[in-house]
């Protein structure tokens, strides 16, 4: 309960700061003001410090690390209500297919205790429990859904509100940086889910690090992430899809063409299945034959670990 | 010399070297039937061990190559239990003090595990043969390794037909068809066989039905120390030995047919 309040105090104060800024501007003035000056960032950068700020993508733009974060924030600020409505929009609702063979694969068993990271608005952490409460009859499952982005949260504590999970300990809300999950202890987590999220992250090997912190000794992670189609004519008309089609359906649909540009252009950016599974082994997790399973031709893949 | 010919000579060699699968006597031995009780206690005795192994397994998890292993190990000893299942798995891994969602380690549930146990029987087959086939027939040896086979299912003979059933599953079948082929290679590599021709494939097909009926059989016996499975394995061999002798009649009526053929051929002139 602590904790639900100090969220709601966060939120609070988050939705200030999101309103002194014109909220659905703020991220295209940030990327174009990032456009002007990156040349300049860049010398004051060599006359300073290039070597301690490095550069990380952004989409197909290079911004400095530190910056990152609050572009990724931005973007899921401005998309959040719209959210669910365009993953429909944009996939013509496969993804809902993607999610719940995602949760089949996890099968969770009574009792299990999941980390729903970059699981804003809800969509994985309801399909888990109600997996629990369909297949096992179960209502002991817990799930922590953690977000970067109050705005994301607050959609799925909305969602949360109108079903019988409400109000009980079976879900909680928590915001903060996947790459740091300072408030949850060491092997404390029996499953530790991110769907859609690690690739907005700045440093995926430190969210690797951090889901291998905090799970319990034969605990299994799992991703479900867009990825590499290997098929070359399915890529191509995927390619037309992504770069045409979507992001004229953001503005149509969310009014915000830039936010879904980012989009696309960080699936692009997000290593492909072999290296994803590569960097999951070096997390230190055991992974069980090739280590993901591709989902539509491969624009989305599960990638699975166990800590053991 | 013709292909036909050539043909025709081999067969003829396969047939005479086939003798030594003749089971025209009627099996007794006491060896024999006593290894197939042994061979039962052998596997209850390490499954009574098997909680003991759970809790090494548990200190020692700093081998993690082992841990997939270690938790279908333990899980063979609840099969009993709950059966060729997920459930088995996860109970294991619990008892083992991992999360039961590691179940998610063997994607296939039950067919993970029965392909484990099919897998450590065969690894155990020539561990628990060793020794005990000097001095026997060919028919007594491949005889005790069956007995032997089968003896490593009888702690399990009543979830016996659950596991058939996973096996017989289309997306199984290459397993089980595979794990049978290993089988009776195995028991006849182990009675000694060095065959190198047809009679190879003939030995190991006429022994994979001998072994998959008696197995059959098995399910349903419930007499002490399954003695009707071992009578319903000595029936079997004497129709194998029946048949191949029915069999090798069959190819030397035709292996004179395909010669007179022949001679009217050159008798006509025409040289082969």
């Amino acid at each position: 309960m602590a904790t639900r309040i100090a969220l709601q105090q966060v939120l609070a104060r988050r939705s200030l700061v999101v309103a002194s800024t014109s909220r659905t501007a703020a991220f295209s003035t940030m990327t174009k003001a990032l456009h002007q000056h990156q040349p300049q960032h860049n010398n004051t950068n060599n006359t300073s410090s290039s070597k301690s700020e490095p550069e990380t993508h952004f989409g197909f733009q290079n911004v400095p690390e530190n910056m990152k974060e609050a572009l990724v924030k931005q973007v899921f600020a401005n998309v959040a209500t719209k959210y669910d409505v365009m993953n429909d929009v944009m996939s013509g609702g496969v993804h809902r297919l993607w999610k719940d063979h995602f949760i089949r694969t996890l099968a969770p068993t009574p009792g299990t205790k999941l980390l729903d990271v970059a699981g804003g608005t809800g969509d994985i952490a309801m399909r888990f429990l109600d997996y629990c409460k369909e297949t096992h009859g179960d209502n002991t499952a817990q799930v922590t859904v953690f977000d970067i982005n109050p705005n994301m949260l607050q959609v799925g504590q909305e969602r949360f509100t109108k079903t019988p999970y409400h109000n009980t300990s079976q879900v909680s809300f928590m915001e903060g940086n996947a790459e740091n999950l300072e408030h949850i202890p060491d092997n404390s987590m029996d499953a530790y889910t991110i769907a859609f999220g690690i690739r907005n992250c700045t440093h995926v090997d430190r969210v690797l690090k951090e889901a291998y912190r905090v799970l319990k000794p034969g605990g299994r992670f799992m991703c479900l992430e867009f990825s590499k189609v290997e098929n070359p004519v399915i890529s191509k008309v995927y390619d037309v899809f992504s770069f045409d089609v979507i992001p004229a359906m953001g503005q149509i649909v969310a009014n915000d063409r830039d936010s879904y540009q980012y989009l696309v252009e960080s699936i692009r950016k997000f290593p492909p299945q072999k290296e994803f599974a590569k960097m999951i082994k070096e997390a230190g997790f055991t992974v069980m034959g090739q280590g993901y399973e591709d989902l539509t031709f491969g624009v989305a893949a599960i990638h699975s670990g166990f800590k053991l | 010399m013709s292909i036909l010919q050539r043909t025709l000579i081999r067969q003829g060699a396969s047939a005479l070297s086939r003798q030594s699968f003749h089971f025209t006597k009627r099996l007794t031995h006491p060896i024999a039937a006593r290894t197939f009780t042994t061979s039962i206690t052998v596997r209850s005795e390490s499954q009574s061990s098997a909680p003991e192994t759970s809790s090494t397994s548990t200190t020692s998890t700093t081998e993690p190559a082992k841990t997939p292993e270690a938790i279908l190990k333990t899980a063979l000893t609840l099969v009993p239990q709950y059966g060729w299942t997920t459930t088995s798995i996860a109970k294991a891994a619990e008892s083992m003090g991992y999360p039961s969602i590691i179940h998610g380690m063997f994607p296939n549930g039950g067919a993970d595990l029965i392909e484990y146990f099919l897998q450590d029987c065969l690894n155990k087959l020539p561990l628990e043969l060793e020794g005990r086939m000097e001095g026997l027939s060919t028919t007594e040896k491949v005889r005790l390794g069956v007995l032997t086979r089968l003896g490593m299912i009888a702690p399990y003979v009543d979830r016996w037909p659950e596991a058939l059933a996973i096996m017989g599953q289309p997306s199984n079948v290459a397993m089980s068809l595979g794990h049978l082929a290993k089988i009776v290679d195995e028991i006849w590599y182990l009675a000694g066989d060095k065959s190198a021709d047809m009679n190879w494939y003939t030995k190991r097909a006429s022994l994979m039905g001998v072994y998959t009926t008696t197995e059959l059989y098995m399910t349903t016996d419930k007499t002490p120390n399954f003695q009707a499975t071992q009578k319903f394995l000595d029936r079997r061999f004497e129709d194998a030995a029946t048949l191949g002798k029915a069999s090798s009649e069959v190819l030397q009526l035709a292996e004179f047919g395909a010669k007179s053929v022949l001679g009217l051929i050159a008798s006509k002139g025409y040289r082969m």
